[in-house]
């Protein structure tokens, strides 16, 4: 190959690229966790079709899942900073850009998040809502102990794919100077002139990412389906 | 005792109960029999508010409930002082037999931990399935499931238990033993009953009262031997006549 690649360089690169795995990863375990309790309060209000706020909801969902995600990151980061000094409060530049990424991230991922729930908390045969009231149960503690859980273990495998595709997302943020994995690699590109070694590293050092989240995901499910939980919604079973 | 006057409900323009009055006495089965669409479900629904009726009056023993002005602290006690019985049984998918049973005692009337296991074993051995306490809904047969949703019906000691057709989905094989439990209940509990159902040898040989219903009204009530064997009306007759040949 000549010239053209140095496989040498690649590996070299490698460890270098790999040391700032820790910054995506920081910006994925803290955006999704935040992201899913928003979205399951989301989900809850719509569920409940609670009316002018279930509506608002609705249009952030329309907004979010409408635009492209390196617009909303260029809109929170450097939008918001203005739009707050306008109104006359204190320079919320001096807060780190970090703090706004988590802020577009978690957006981002609720929205989606929220549909998800919506959708599983939907799924869930309204006998089981009937049965909780049944017993003498309040609404919160119906969803509470009963009908979160099961929607839950419904929606794992899609609250999965969207973890993995924030994961991949945070390779946007060096557009508004956080250094991660990818603003390193083009860094060291524009020095080397060898860029093409540099992302193949990064490509690789994200689907081993990715790898790693599909089998937690996995790991997740299955654990849930051992304890018995295959037929989730549940209809009157059939006899065996 | 539980009591109601003058239950009135629609759905839409359609009125499907047209003012029921009648009373259960503590300790007592009461038997609902009627074709269906004749409102015996939305009666019993009604009266623990899942399916709120329109007008009338639900008494239970001190707490009197005027249906249109009830307040939520209202249905809340009603629906804590009674428990019912699910024609698809209604399990929580998420929570084992044991945890079924257990989950309205520690939520509901907060009991300790140690005596609402205590509790919910005693209910589960007193329904024939001790052994499965471990096993998740989906794991047992729909005969299995009722027995474990009459046990958790029953540990929460209601002044009512309600039965909505708690045999309807079931295998005919498997309708025996949920049938037996419900005896039990009756018989070595005295607990008071309120069953909808087309059992008729079970309103035969458990119940101290019959109802027979149609078209949203009480057609005609009295003991057993009365309603099923000697009918003043011409349309339970008409109604007992396929079972004759069967059941009776």
């Amino acid at each position: 190959m000549g010239n053209y690649f140095s496989p040498e360089y690649m590996a070299a690169s490698f460890p270098v690229l790999l040391s700032y795995v820790g910054v995506s990863v920081f910006l994925t375990v803290i955006s999704q966790s935040l992201a899913l309790v928003l979205g399951s309060c989301i989900a809850l209000v719509r569920v409940q079709r609670l009316r002018w706020i279930s509506n608002l909801f609705a249009a952030y969902i329309s907004f979010i899942r409408g635009t492209p995600f390196l617009v909303q990151l260029y809109l929170i980061c450097f939008g918001l900073p203005r739009i707050i000094k306008a109104l006359g409060a204190e320079d919320i530049r001096a807060l780190p850009v970090v703090a706004f990424v988590v802020l577009v991230m978690v957006l981002h991922s609720a929205a989606y998040m929220s549909e998800i729930m919506r959708g599983s908390l939907e799924s869930i045969d309204k006998g089981q809502l009937e049965a909780c009231y049944s017993i003498g149960m309040t609404t919160a503690e119906a969803y509470r102990r009963i009908l979160l859980p099961q929607a839950f273990r419904i929606a794992v495998p899609s609250l999965g794919n969207e973890v993995i595709s924030a994961l991949k997302s945070t390779s946007l943020v060096f557009n508004v100077g956080i250094v991660d994995m990818m603003s390193k690699a083009e860094l060291m590109g524009s020095y080397s002139y060898r860029s093409l070694e540099l992302y193949l590293d990064a490509g690789i050092i994200y689907v081993l990412l990715c790898f790693i989240l599909h089998g937690l995901t996995e790991l997740i499910s299955n654990r849930h389906r051992l304890s018995g939980n295959a037929e989730l919604v549940s209809e009157p079973a059939t006899e065996r | 005792m539980l009591a109601l006057k003058d239950i009135y409900k629609s759905f839409g323009t359609h009125e499907v109960l047209k003012g029921i009055s009648c009373t259960i006495p503590t300790g007592s089965v009461t038997v609902i029999i009627g074709p269906s669409g004749s409102g015996k479900t939305t009666l019993l629904r009604g009266i623990n508010f899942l399916e709120p009726a329109d007008k009338g009056t639900i008494i239970l023993d001190d707490l009197k409930v005027n249906v249109e002005k009830a307040v939520s602290e209202e249905i809340h006690r009603l629906r804590q002082e009674t428990a019912m019985v699910f024609q698809s049984y209604n399990l929580f998918a998420n929570k084992t037999a044991l945890e079924n049973i257990t989950e309205g005692l520690l939520i509901v009337k907060k009991m300790d931990k140690r005596q609402a296991l205590e509790k919910a074993r005693y209910y589960l051995n007193k329904v024939g399935l001790a052994d499965r306490e471990k096993a998740y809904p989906s794991q047992l047969s729909g005969g299995q499931q009722q027995r474990i949703g009459i046990a958790r019906a029953l540990a929460l000691d209601p002044k009512v238990v309600l039965f909505d057709e708690p045999t309807s989905a079931l295998d005919p094989e498997l309708v025996g033993e949920v049938l037996d439990t419900m005896k039990k209940a009756a018989e070595e509990e005295h607990r008071t009953m309120l069953v909808v159902t087309h059992e008729m040898a079970f309103a035969r040989d458990v119940a101290d009262h019959v109802i027979f219903m149609e078209g949203g009204y009480i057609v005609e009530e009295g003991s057993p031997k009365e309603v099923l064997y000697s009918p003043r009306e011409q349309r339970t007759k008409q109604f007992l006549a396929r079972f004759r040949s069967t059941a009776l």
